[in-house]
């Protein structure tokens, strides 16, 4: 079982802090993600076309790309919840291919999922109270989440479908941020909201990252993400096609996504 | 008033328990995504222990009690999740049922086996004798106590998921599995749980009605068909609403005791009994449905070898020959034992174009046998080859009119309705000895059977048990070879594409109504000529030899013979005779016996092509190694749900939208 | 015959309180490629599946070549000649390739009751799509690119004037995309009008005639490759950009 040998061998998963002599051992920071040949696909259907990918530890990382490129897909296979067909995903120097995502998760990486990362149909006290493996008491985890998202503790008591999308994503952002992450992976938090709620959601983020979360968002709406990352890749039908800081990145990204006409 | 009091009081004595068994049912199906056609069977195993603890052994009510509910009854659960259910992730909806059923086929094989059927168990009510008046009504104490636990149990299960912190966990795994797993969850832990609990409440709810209904396998079985309706009204999903439904079908059945005049008019006899049955049917066909998971569409990996008129040929040569050197070494009772093998593998060919072809569940081709065998019976009593004609025809119409309003359903929701039409015709339809209609009396079933000859062919007449052996065996391949035929026609192919994609076919301008409708009266019809060769072999229709628990062995020996295939069949059907023929030899067998097919069923979990097709699968991998490398296909199963077809020919309706509206990814904004 | 081939008469699609698609018109022409493009949640998966009559509209008409077909069915559409692919492959999986195509033409020889030889349409459609030495292979077991070139053909052989096509290049490495580019192509000058819904912006750029893009369910701008590429909020609706007026 590669996935309980990987649970033993670091009870820390991939928290940065928690492995000092790393940082002394190497010259420059060892990359928190790194990925070579990444293949991936649905049946006969493959969808990533062997991503070659190094993450830095700490700050953001910003996934891009049109529709259909495989950014999602992406992300699932780096929490466990997609296999992987191909090449290997090597996360704070271990191999985690066949890992399974809930040992993923409990190793302290953490995936906010599409469109809806949390449980409709629970409230939003329930929502934060499912998150006791790591050992601390639901009160705990309800006082230090309420003291930073205050607008969550007006709403404890209401169930999480009932409330707008933009709440909804800050309950996801609340509650990965409870489980204590080394690594946060966020899939198109901008999904279906407003302009200006996305930016203040990205402000969050931002603020995640400050506490020392590295933090991987994938996103097909550019600019906001852009404005905040510390560096950017571009996939476009499964293959990385630019890489870089947000500067050149942006101002290569229109041709990108809307193709080149021919002469 | 005085009536009505009496009768409401032991309505809800009855909601209780269809109440308790009901919503174990919805706790598993929700959080493990499994239907469990065992839970019946569950509950009457309960009810068989907790009699053996409690009346053979003389042990004091309390303790067998709480050795049965809350240790036997759990460790069952949790060792069925763990070994069974949990790889049953990714299965189809087929595959599932097959082992749930399966498990049901073992108890009921299980309980036979220990309990002797032939004794006599009584089994006094919890406390029985005492009395107490309400309004005026004396209401024993053992009702009391029924009710009282039906609403502890409501009470306690809404307590559980709302204040545990398992029952979080569960509420959570029903509402997003994978973002379960995300959280570092462990939704196995709560599957399991559900699995421990459904069990629980299941033999609770067997050892409160087993007063009620005397201590015996199949009826307490095929209770939990009564806690179906009471689900399907909850959809599988609402406790409350299941809560609701239980009543109304307690008191339903309780009113329809009371005050139908079933005394002056025979035929409404046994009606009180099909209420939850016809509860289930309307509110399968009424309520709107929300497939909460899984998909009949889901590609499977299976092997499936166009079949020729070649090997068809050959193997019916095979067969017949076989049959004609076999038949004289068989003893009186292995010869009939074979012979209903191969009758019942007729019936079981019917299987091959609906299910292995069509892509389409039925629970109730005994059923349709037993219409053929009826017509047969009364067609002819000189074995004229018209009234076979007639009992296929019959059936077939008999199909086609059973399957209109089931035809828009699927999967489950299929299953479900197939078996309730089969209890509906077991419970009541076959029980009328005849109809009077404007003074005409039609004789329709008789009192316990009737007698049927056997068909005489040109040069066969009256034939010996050898002879109708050796005639069996040739039906069946000309049956087959039929069969074999479709598979190879345009019908055959269109079959196929219907089962692997429902949605290509309609926008090809196919109308799937008029294909689906066509394939169940083909099927019900060969069922129902089945039937008729069956009820020739005994020379009798016994209505018993086509109850609705005959589905269940049927379905699971084709089934793992291979269901695609008519070879696989054939597989099923030696099976058949052969379980039986050793079932005869002595009665330790006997026991033996009936549980053998379950535990083939509940195999099928690892193996669900059937082994027809992994032997033929190993011997052409034989054949050709070393010429060719399998081709590597990776196996990533579809973890993506693929946006359901819903089968209709219509556009959607408003419930159909609100799947849709989750499968596009329209979210709500701000 | 001067009715469009399929047009879209204001049509709004909500599902659960949520307008998915917002009054929009459309219309496509025979003998052109018609590109439908937008970012995700855009509306052009709900409109495309309110063409084949999947879903009903809320508001709004869809007519088939003038016929106002809004409250069919789709076995009914596909019998006015419209064809359609699945991004998910929905192809006929332990059926061969030959049986794949040879099924759809039987379906429409039990609907068009014109006595067509089922064998010999299916040998066309195999020659023109290129699947000929593919023929006995069995459907799932095809790599991608084939699979998609199979659900064309298996739409072609039904004799279609309108052809949907959903993602036909999603997972085709880029001699695939080109073949299917030059297949496309070559369809439309045979007097056939495709529909087309297509991440590869490339591909869409360069073979479709006209180009509607949907924004949060409505039309954000229709013209031709060259207008839509340079059209500034197109690439605001694409890149996120705050300004977009919606």
């Amino acid at each position: 079982m590669t996935s309980s040998s990987m649970a033993t061998a670091s009870p820390n998963g991939v928290h940065p802090t928690a492995e000092p002599e790393r940082a002394a051992g190497t010259a420059g920071p060892e990359p928190i993600l790194q990925l070579s040949d990444l293949r991936a696909g649905y049946g006969a259907i493959e969808v990533l076309h062997g991503i070659d990918l190094m993450v830095p530890a700490g700050g953001i990382f910003a996934v891009l790309g049109p529709n259909g490129a495989g950014k999602s897909t992406l992300l699932k296979v780096l929490a466990g919840l997609h296999p992987v067909s191909g090449g290997t995903i090597v996360m704070a120097g271990r191999e985690v291919n066949r890992a399974r995502p809930d040992d993923l998760a409990r190793s302290g990486l953490c995936l906010i999922p599409e469109g809806r990362g949390v449980f409709a149909n629970l409230t939003v006290e329930e929502n934060l109270r499912l998150i006791t493996h790591l050992g601390a008491r639901p009160a705990e985890i309800e006082e230090r989440t309420y003291a930073r998202f205050p607008q969550l503790a007006v709403r404890r008591k209401q169930v999480a479908g009932t409330m707008s999308g933009g709440e909804q994503q800050m309950l996801a952002l609340a509650r990965s941020v409870a489980t204590d992450p080394g690594l946060l992976l966020i899939d198109e938090l901008s999904m279906g909201l407003a302009p200006r709620i996305v930016e203040m959601l990205y402000e969050l983020v931002a603020e995640i990252a400050r506490t020392g979360v590295t933090v991987i968002a994938v996103e097909q709406f550019a600019r906001t993400i852009l404005g905040i990352a510390s560096s950017a890749v571009v996939i476009t039908t499964g293959r990385v096609v630019l890489a870089g800081l947000p500067d050149e990145v942006e101002s290569k990204l229109s041709g990108l996504y809307l193709g080149n006409v021919a002469d | 008033m005085h009536d009505l009091i009496a009768y409401t009081i032991f309505g809800l004595v009855t909601a209780s328990i269809y109440a308790i068994a009901a919503s174990g049912l919805v706790v598993t199906y929700t959080t493990s995504g499994v239907f469990n056609l065992a839970h019946g069977a569950t509950g009457m195993f309960g009810a068989f222990v907790y009699w053996q603890l409690r009346f053979a052994w003389s042990w004091p009510a309390w303790l067998a009690l709480l050795i049965v509910v809350g240790v036997l009854a759990p460790l069952f659960g949790c060792v069925i999740e763990k070994t069974l259910m949990r790889n049953l992730a990714d299965a189809t909806e087929a595959t599932k049922l097959a082992v749930t059923i399966g498990v049901l086929v073992a108890l009921v094989g299980a309980a036979l086996w220990i309990w002797d059927p032939q004794t006599s168990r009584p089994f006094p009510a919890f406390y029985a004798g005492s009395k107490v008046e309400i309004l005026g009504v004396p209401v024993t104490s053992d009702q009391l106590i029924t009710v009282g636990i039906g609403v502890l149990c409501a009470v306690g299960l809404r307590v559980l998921l709302y204040r545990t912190r398992i029952g979080l966990d569960m509420r959570a795994v029903v509402d997003d599995r994978s973002l379960v797993l995300l959280n570092g969850g462990r939704p196995d832990r709560a599957s399991m749980f559900s699995w421990a609990l459904g069990s629980m409440l299941a033999s609770l709810a067997g050892i409160l009605i087993a007063p009620y209904l005397q201590l015996s396998v199949i009826p307490l079985t095929l209770l939990v068909v009564n806690a179906y309706a009471a689900a399907v009204i909850g959809r599988l999903r609402s406790l409350s609403m299941t809560v609701v439904g239980a009543v109304i079908i307690g008191l339903l059945q309780s009113y329809a005791v009371g005050y139908l005049p079933t005394s002056t008019v025979s035929w409404l006899q046994r009606l009180p009994d099909t209420i939850p049955i016809i509860v289930l049917f309307i509110a399968l066909l009424v309520l709107p449905h929300q497939r909460l998971r899984g998909g009949a569409s889901r590609r499977s990996r299976e092997a499936f070898p166009l079949p020729t008129y070649r090997l068809a040929l050959i193997g019916s040569a095979i067969v017949v020959v076989a049959a004609i050197v076999v038949g004289p070494l068989l003893g009186t009772q292995s010869l009939f034992s074979m012979s209903s093998g191969l009758a019942l593998g007729i019936i079981g060919l019917s299987l091959v174009p609906l299910v292995g072809y069509g892509g389409q569940i039925s629970l109730c081709q005994m059923t349709y046998a037993g219409i053929g065998a009826v017509v047969w019976a009364h067609a002819t009593s000189r074995g004229n080859l018209l009234g076979l004609v007639l009992a296929f025809v019959v059936a077939a119409l008999v199909g086609a009119i059973t399957a209109l309003p089931a035809i828009r359903l699927r999967g489950l929701y299929l299953a479900l309705a197939t078996a309730a039409l089969a209890q509906f015709c077991d419970t009541f339809v076959f029980g009328l000895s005849s109809v009077t209609v404007f003074g005409h009396t039609i004789p329709l079933f008789g009192f316990g059977s009737l007698p049927a000859s056997r068909p005489n062919f040109p040069l066969l007449r009256e034939a010996s048990d050898r002879t109708y052996f050796v005639l069996l065996a040739a039906i069946f391949c000309i049956v087959g070879i039929g069969i074999v035929a479709l598979r190879r026609s345009r019908y055959g192919r269109m079959l196929l594409a219907m089962r692997e994609s429902p949605a290509a076919c309609a926008m090809l301008g196919l109308r799937l109504t008029t294909v689906k409708l066509g394939v169940f009266s083909l099927s019900a019809g060969i069922a129902g000529l089945g039937g008729a060769l069956l009820a020739g072999l005994s020379t009798q229709f016994a209505p018993d030899a086509f109850s609705f628990f005959q589905n269940l062995p049927l379905l699971l020996l084709m089934m793992a013979g291979g269901v695609a295939m008519v070879s696989g069949a054939f597989f099923g059907a030696v099976a058949l005779g052969v379980f039986s023929a050793v079932g005869s030899m002595s009665t330790l067998f006997n026991r033996a016996a009936s549980v053998l097919p379950g535990l083939v069923g509940v195999g099928l979990g690892e193996q669900p092509n059937g082994v027809v097709a992994d032997i033929a699968a190993g011997l052409a991998k034989l054949g050709r190694r070393g010429a060719r490398r399998e081709s590597a296909a990776p196996a990533v199963a579809d973890a993506e749900p693929v946006w359901e077809w819903s089968g209709l020919d219509a556009p959607l309706n408003k419930q159909e939208l609100a799947i849709l509206d989750t499968a596009l990814g329209v979210k709500a904004g701000v | 015959m001067n009715a469009p081939l399929i047009e879209f008469r204001d049509i709004t699609v909500t599902f659960g309180g949520v307008t998915a698609v917002d009054k929009v018109s459309m219309s496509v022409v025979p003998g052109g490629i018609h590109g439908l493009i937008g970012p995700n949640g855009a509306g052009k998966s709900t409109l495309f599946i309110v063409a084949c009559g999947l879903v009903r509209p809320r508001a709004g008409a869809v007519y088939l070549e003038g016929r106002d077909v809004t409250r069919m069915g789709p076995h009914r559409r596909a019998r006015l000649r419209m064809a359609r692919t699945f991004q998910q492959l929905e192809l006929f999986g332990v059926l061969s390739v030959y049986d794949n195509i040879r099924t759809a033409a039987e379906i429409r020889r039990g609907w068009a009751h014109d006595h067509s030889d089922c064998g010999r349409d299916t040998d066309e459609v195999l020659e023109r799509t290129g699947l000929r030495e593919m023929a006995d292979e069995r459907a799932d077991r095809l790599p991608t690119g084939l699979a998609r070139l199979l659900e064309v053909a298996r739409a072609l052989v039904t004799k279609p004037r309108l052809l949907l096509l959903d993602e036909p290049a999603a997972g085709l490495n880029e001699q695939e995309t080109l073949a299917l580019s030059s297949l496309l192509q070559g369809l439309t000058d045979d007097g056939l009008g495709i529909v087309l819904v297509e991440h590869d912006m490339d591909l869409v750029m360069q073979i479709c005639r006209v180009i509607t893009v949907l924004n949060m369910g409505q039309v954000l701008k229709t013209g031709n490759p060259g207008e839509v590429r340079k059209d500034h909020a197109v690439i605001g609706a694409y890149l996120g950009s705050a300004e977009v007026s919606v």
